[in-house]
C-alpha cells in the first residue's frame, strides 16, 4: 500500500484519469519484473542442467536408468555409484596430481604476472609499448601454433647452452635436459610468467595497477622506500582484488586443462584426463566393468563428473562473495 | 614596491635558512600572473637597481639557497598580504607572485644572469623530484645560450642534470627489472617456438633424436591450402561459427549483466549462478556430459538420459503449425545454440557487469531527472560506458574458442600432427589461422575506432 501511495504521488493530483495511469504503470512495472524473473530463471535453470542432472543420475540405482517415469528424483536412492566412479578415477591420486599441477603454477605465476603488470602500469622505459603489444600478442596466438616446438624446447632444454656448457665440464651427463614428464615444464614457465594465458593476466594486473591511486606510491618513496619495496609494502596489500581474481581464474584454467598437461606429463592422470577416458576405461574390452550393459553405467560417469567438479564447487561457493566482489573492484574494465 | 619588497625579502633570507614546507607549497600554488608584462613594468620602473640586486644575490646564492629564498619570499608576501587589508585581492597576489618571479623575470632582460637563473627551476626540480611536485617546464629558459659561463656554474648544472637524470633511469631500470621475469619467459617458452614454428612451417621436417629441417620455401602452406582442401572448408566453418557466435555472446551477456545489476530478491545466488561457467569451464566437463547423448541416440526410447529440450519433438510441433520448415529449422538451432551460448558468456557477463557497476550512479539520477525512458537510458548511458568493454568482449571471444573442443580448424591442426606427423603443414597451418584471426581483430579494431571517432 505504501508503494502504491508512492507512486500514486508521483503521478500528482487524485483524479480518474492519474488513477488509471498510475495503475497502467504498476502494471507494467510487474509485468516486466515477472518477464525478467522468468527469463532469469530459464537461464539459470540452463546453467544448472548438466549439474542438477548429473547429480540426479548419479544417485540412481541401475534400476532405475530403465524407469521413464523418473526424471529428477530417484526411486531407488544409491551411494554406490560414487565408490565406484571413485575407483575407476582413481580419484585420490588424479586430485593429488591435480591440484600438484594446478597450485603451485598458479602460485608462481600470480606472483611474476603481478610484477610484469605493475611495471607496464606505473613505470616509463624505453620499449615499453612495443613490450606491451607483445604480451597482447601471446594472447592472441593459438595455442597450437607453438605446441610442437614447445615440446622440443622441453624435451631438450638448454636455454643459452647452458646444460651443453655444463655437459662440457661435467656436471651433466647430457648436453640437454629432459623437462617433459617432470613438473618443471609447469612450474618454469609459470615462474617466468609464461604459463596458462598468462597474457591476459598481465593485462588484467596492469589495468587494475594503472587505476590505483598513485599518492600512496609516492608517500612511499619520500619515505625512502625504492620501488620494489612500495610494491611489496603498498600495492599488493592493497591489492587483494586484484590477486583473488587472477588466482581463481588461473586455478581453473590449469584445473581444466586437458591440452598441454597429456602433453607434457602424459605419464600422470590428472583429473581431467581420466574423466575424459572413463567411459573407455569402463566398458572398454579389457575394462572394469565391459560385461554389464553401457547404459547401467551411466551413473557410474555423471558421478564421476560430479565428483570432478565438486573440489572446484566447493571453492566457489566459499569464495563466492569475494569473487564476484574482487571482479567488480579488481578494475579489469579500467 | 616591488624592489622593497626584495630587500625585505633578502632580509628575511638571511633570517630564515630553513622554511616550513606548506609555505613552498602555497607558492608554486599561486595561480601564475602574466610575466611578460611584469618584466616590462619591472624594467620601466628601474631596471638597473632590480637587475643590480638580482645579480648580486644570485651570485652569492647556492640552489638549494636559492630554493629556500623563493619560500621566503612566498611567506613574507603573505604576511604582507595579511596586513594590507586595504589593497585589492588582485594586487595582493600579483604582489606575492612578483616577489616570487623576480629571478626568473630577469631572464629576458640579461642574458648574462640566464645560466643562474636556469639554475632556479632546475634546483627546484631536484628538491621537487623526491615530493613529485608538479613543475613548469624550464625548456624554454635553457635553450637560451648564455653569453658568459663561469666554470663552477657549469660544473653546479651539469651535477643537477645529473641527478635528474639518474632518478628518471632508476625509475626506467626498476620498471624493466618488474617486467624481466616475464621478459625472459616469453622469450625462451614464447619467442623461440615461435621462431621454430615459423621455420618449420617453411621446412619439411623429419622429427627423430630432435628434429631436422629442410627448407623447402612456400610448399607447405601451397599444400595446405590446395592440397584436399579440407583445411580451408575447416577453416570457412570455423569463421562461420564466429560470425553467429561473437555477436551472439555479445549481445547475451550484456542483455544479461544488464539485468543482473537490477536490484531484487537473490541476486547474489543468481549471480553465483551465472558465474559458475566461469568455474566450471566447458570442455572436459560438457564433452563427458555429451558424450553419452550419442550413444544414447541408439537406445532412443529404451532409456530415460534426459534431453533438455525437447527440440525434436518441438519441430515436429511448429511444422504441424504450418510453420515453414527453414523458419522452424531456424528457431530449433537457437534452442540448440541457446546452451552453448549461456555456457560460453560467462567471463563476458563478467567483464560487463563490472563496467556497468563502474558507472557512477549519479548519471542514472540525472536521466531519471530529466524523464528519460529505460530505452533512452540504455542507448545515452549505459551502451556508451560499456563500449570499450564490449571491444574486449569481442576479441576474448574469440580468444576463447581456441578452447572450444568443437574448432574445426584446431582438430584439423591435431590431425595434422597426431595422424600424418605433418609437423610443417600442421605449423603452416597454425599461422595462416594466426593470420586470419589476427586480420580479423584488426577489422574490428578499425570498425570501432570508426564508430567511437564518429561519437567524439
Amino acid at each position: 500500500m505504501k508503494l502504491i501511495n508512492a507512486v500514486k504521488h508521483q503521478f500528482g493530483a487524485n483524479s480518474k484519469k492519474a488513477d488509471k495511469r498510475m495503475w497502467g504503470y504498476v502494471i507494467g512495472k510487474f509485468i516486466a519484473n515477472l518477464a525478467i524473473a522468468l527469463i532469469l530463471i530459464g537461464l539459470s535453470y540452463i546453467i544448472l542442467y548438466p549439474l542438477i542432472f548429473s547429480i540426479s543420475q548419479a544417485l540412481r540405482a541401475q534400476v532405475d536408468m530403465y524407469d521413464k517415469t523418473i526424471i529428477y528424483i530417484p526411486k531407488h536412492f544409491t551411494l554406490e555409484n560414487f565408490s565406484k566412479a571413485w575407483q575407476v578415477l582413481n580419484f585420490s591420486t588424479a586430485l593429488g596430481n591435480t591440484f600438484n599441477i594446478s597450485f603451485w603454477p598458479t602460485i608462481l605465476q600470480v606472483c611474476t604476472c603481478a610484477l610484469a603488470g605493475y611495471g607496464f602500469a606505473r613505470f616509463k622505459f624505453r620499449g615499453k609499448g612495443i613490450l606491451f603489444l607483445l604480451v597482447l600478442l601471446t594472447i592472441i596466438v593459438p595455442p597450437s601454433t607453438i605446441m610442437i616446438p614447445t615440446y622440443t624446447t622441453f624435451r631438450q632444454f638448454d636455454p643459452l647452452y647452458i646444460a651443453t656448457a655444463l655437459n662440457a665440464v661435467g656436471v651433466l651427463s647430457e648436453p640437454s635436459l629432459d623437462l617433459t614428464d617432470s613438473l618443471w615444464s609447469f612450474i618454469l614457465p609459470a615462474l617466468f610468467g609464461a604459463g596458462l594465458k598468462s597474457g591476459l593476466f598481465v593485462f588484467i594486473y596492469r589495468q587494475f595497477f594503472q587505476g590505483f591511486p598513485k599518492e600512496l606510491e609516492e608517500a612511499a618513496y619520500i619515505d625512502g622506500c625504492g620501488p620494489m619495496k612500495t610494491f611489496l609494502r603498498i600495492l599488493v596489500p592493497n591489492a587483494v582484488p586484484a590477486f583473488t581474481t587472477v588466482f581463481l581464474f588461473c586455478i581453473v584454467w590449469y584445473w581444466n586443462d586437458y591440452y598441454t598437461v597429456p602433453m607434457f606429463l602424459p605419464n600422470v592422470d590428472s583429473l581431467p584426463s581420466v574423466l575424459s577416458d572413463m567411459f573407455n576405461k569402463m566398458s572398454g574390452t579389457d575394462g572394469v566393468y565391459a560385461t554389464e550393459d553401457p547404459i547401467s553405467l551411466y551413473p557410474i560417469l555423471r558421478a564421476g563428473i560430479v565428483l570432478y567438479i565438486s573440489p572446484l564447487l566447493i571453492t566457489f561457493i566459499i569464495l563466492q562473495k569475494k569473487f564476484t566482489e574482487s571482479i567488480a573492484r579488481s578494475g579489469i574494465v579500467g | 614596491m616591488s624592489n622593497k619588497e626584495l630587500n625585505n625579502a633578502l632580509e628575511a633570507q638571511v633570517e630564515t635558512n630553513d622554511v616550513p614546507e606548506t609555505v613552498e607549497v602555497e607558492a608554486s600554488a599561486i595561480p601564475a600572473i602574466d610575466k611578460k608584462e611584469f618584466a616590462s613594468t619591472l624594467s620601466k620602473q628601474n631596471p638597473q637597481r632590480a637587475k643590480e640586486i638580482a645579480m648580486e644575490r644570485l651570485s652569492k646564492m647556492t640552489p638549494e639557497q636559492i630554493a629556500a629564498l623563493r619560500a621566503a619570499k612566498a611567506a613574507k608576501a603573505a604576511k604582507i598580504e595579511a596586513e594590507k587589508a586595504t589593497e585589492t585581492l588582485v594586487e595582493e597576489v600579483s604582489a606575492a607572485e612578483t616577489v616570487a618571479d623576480e629571478a626568473t623575470a630577469e631572464v629576458s632582460n640579461e642574458p648574462a644572469v640566464t645560466e643562474e637563473v636556469a639554475e632556479v627551476p632546475v634546483a627546484e626540480k631536484a628538491v621537487a623530484e623526491e615530493k613529485e611536485v608538479v613543475v613548469e617546464p624550464v625548456a624554454a629558459v635553457e635553450e637560451i645560450t648564455p653569453v658568459a659561463k663561469p666554470a663552477k656554474e657549469k660544473k653546479k648544472k651539469s651535477k643537477s642534470r645529473k641527478q635528474l637524470i639518474s632518478y628518471e633511469s632508476r625509475q626506467a631500470f626498476a620498471g624493466f627489472m618488474f617486467v624481466l621475469p616475464w621478459f625472459i619467459g616469453f622469450l625462451l617458452f614464447f619467442a623461440i617456438p615461435c621462431f621454430q614454428s615459423l621455420q618449420f612451417s617453411f621446412s619439411k621436417v623429419a622429427v627423430f633424436e630432435g628434429y631436422r629441417c629442410e627448407f623447402i620455401g612456400f610448399e607447405n602452406y601451397f599444400e595446405i591450402l590446395a592440397g584436399g582442401a579440407t583445411f580451408l572448408q575447416a577453416l570457412l566453418k570455423t569463421l562461420e561459427d564466429m560470425a553467429v557466435d561473437v555477436p551472439v555472446v555479445t549481445i547475451f551477456s550484456l542483455f544479461v549483466a544488464v539485468l543482473l545489476n537490477r536490484k531484487f530478491v537473490g541476486r547474489g545466488l543468481v549471480r553465483g549462478i551465472f558465474f559458475l561457467p566461469v568455474i566450471v569451464t566447458t570442455g572436459v566437463v560438457m564433452t563427458t556430459f555429451n558424450s553419452t547423448g550419442d550413444a544414447n541416440a541408439v537406445m532412443e526410447g529404451t532409456v530415460n538420459n534426459g534431453v533438455m529440450f525437447e527440440v525434436a519433438n518441438a519441430s515436429e510441433f511448429l511444422t504441424t503449425l504450418g510453420l515453414n520448415e527453414s523458419l522452424t529449422k531456424y528457431m530449433t538451432d537457437i534452442a540448440d545454440r541457446i546452451f552453448s551460448v549461456v555456457w560460453d558468456s560467462g567471463i563476458q557477463i563478467l567483464l560487463f557487469l563490472a563496467a556497468l557497476q563502474s558507472i557512477s550512479p549519479s548519471l542514472y539520477e540525472a536521466s531519471d531527472v530529466e524523464g528519460a525512458t529505460a530505452w533512452e537510458t540504455f542507448w545515452l548511458i549505459t551502451f556508451p560506458n560499456v563500449a570499450p568493454i564490449i571491444l574486449v568482449n569481442i576479441v576474448f571471444t574469440i580468444v576463447d574458442s581456441y578452447n572450444d573442443t568443437d574448432n574445426r580448424v584446431l582438430m584439423e591442426i591435431d590431425s595434422l600432427i597426431n595422424k600424418i606427423f605433418n609437423f610443417g603443414g600442421a605449423a603452416a597451418a597454425s599461422w595462416i589461422f594466426f593470420l586470419v584471426i589476427l586480420a580479423l581483430i584488426g577489422i574490428i579494431f578499425g570498425v570501432y575506432r570508426l564508430i567511437v571517432g564518429k561519437d567524439n
